[in-house]
């Protein structure tokens, strides 16, 4: 019989895992809790926020053991994971596995992720549907999408040379905002604002807001703290790429 | 307003796309695009103003979500995301920093304190959705206890 502690490090990475992949903090800190009890724990101590990740189990035979791990990503939101994932927990909740088991279940899980395909057709599809969703016609719908391509290469190609999310978002907006500023002076006939809404909802923190208002009402309000103002700096960075954008084509 | 049920459900699609939820379900989360923009408007007929449709919406996206999780047997989060994308407030933000570029400071006002206000209400719609939906199943397991 292992210690269970040689569990601990592959929570801390599931918690890690799960907070990438959209679960809520509550969600995080309940999965873990029944987890660690799931395999003999006296006590499980779980405190999860947005940024790091405690655990602290007793063991049986009196020991416990404390260990801690820093979340760098800020909260990608990915489904098909989020659900392998829950499986896992439920599956390792009615029969627990070996370390080296579950070890080797997780990281198959972590290698799931959604195909570039995938995501440049729901970046366009998504533009384009709120474009004529705030009131554009097909044409503004159509160039939306064309403006959404441009923002799935920036994120493949910028994103990664940025120093953060609020770099990337400054950068991505006011480029996205220069290209449909000159769209709509070569095309008179487009509507700068609608086209320009269509895909400020695909760069928009809506989702980090609510999620955070929500974090904050239901307690845990570190998290929903620190992912509101994140939120507020990533829309204010948001209107100000947009802003730089209008006033600059607005120059000539 | 036909149209913008329709292209709120498709864009509801396109999000869960992005998201990656599995391909089975994205006619459900299309449904929920369609449910939450549909509450939001009856409501704003009803009541007029912005808080309260959508924390109706909010509440409704929210119940929806919840059953399709027991139904479905997966996570409530994923249903929730992608239906309560329409009700984002996209557009007021627009128009809060085109007023603040036009220096119309009344009317940037007006847009920025809607914006917020829509985050709120979604996000108050879901927690009280959420508090009865665990109150319900604590007195589920206190009756099968």
């Amino acid at each position: 019989m292992q210690p269970i502690t040689q569990y601990l490090p592959i929570f801390l990475d599931m918690g890690d895992e799960l907070l990438s992949s959209g679960a809520e903090i509550f969600r995080v800190e309940d999965t873990l809790n029944r987890m660690g009890y799931a395999c003999g724990a006296v006590q499980m101590n779980v405190f999860v926020i947005t940024s790091s990740i405690v655990i602290t189990m007793e063991c049986p035979d009196g020991n416990a053991r404390t260990q801690t791990k820093r979340v760098r990503g800020n909260g990608g939101n990915d489904f098909t994971k989020l659900e392998k994932l829950n499986d896992l927990s439920r599956s390792f909740c009615s029969q627990p596995c070996s370390p080296a088991d579950l070890r080797q279940r997780l990281s198959e899980i972590s290698r799931t992720r959604p195909t570039p395909f995938e995501q440049l057709a729901g970046s366009i599809l998504a533009a384009s549907s709120f474009a004529v969703f705030f009131g554009g016609n097909l044409k503004d719908g159509l160039f939306a999408g064309l403006a959404a391509v441009l923002i799935r290469l920036l994120h493949k190609f910028v994103r990664p040379v940025c120093m953060n999310e609020v770099t990337f978002q400054f950068v991505a907006s006011f480029l996205t905002g220069c290209f449909i500023c000159a769209g709509c002076r070569l095309f008179p006939f487009l509507h700068m604002d609608k086209v320009m809404i269509g895909d400020i909802m695909l760069l928009i923190p809506g989702l980090m807001t609510t999620n955070a208002i929500r974090d904050i009402l239901i307690g845990d309000t570190i998290s929903g703290v620190m992912r509101f103002i994140e939120a507020i700096l990533l829309a204010a960075i948001l209107a100000l790429g947009f802003i730089g954008a209008i006033c600059l084509f607005r120059r000539f | 307003m036909i149209v913008q049920l329709l292209t709120g459900a498709l864009g509801s699609v396109g999000f869960g796309m992005l998201f990656h939820i599995k391909p089975k379900y994205l006619p459900l989360a299309a449904l929920g695009g369609f449910w939450g923009w549909l509450v939001f408007l009856l409501c704003r007929e009803l009541w007029g103003g912005v808080f309260f449709p959508t924390l109706a919406a909010g509440f409704a996206v929210d119940v929806y979500a919840e059953i399709l999780a027991r139904v479905c047997r997966e996570t409530s989060t994923s249903f929730f995301v992608t239906s309560v994308i329409p009700l984002i407030p996209g557009s007021t933000l627009y128009y809060c920093m085109s007023s603040i570029v036009e220096g119309d400071m009344l009317n940037a006002w007006r847009y920025g304190r809607d914006t917020f206000l829509y985050a709120l209400g979604i996000a108050a719609g879901m927690s009280i959705a959420w508090a009865i939906c665990y109150f319900t199943r604590k007195v589920h397991e206190s009756k099968a206890v």
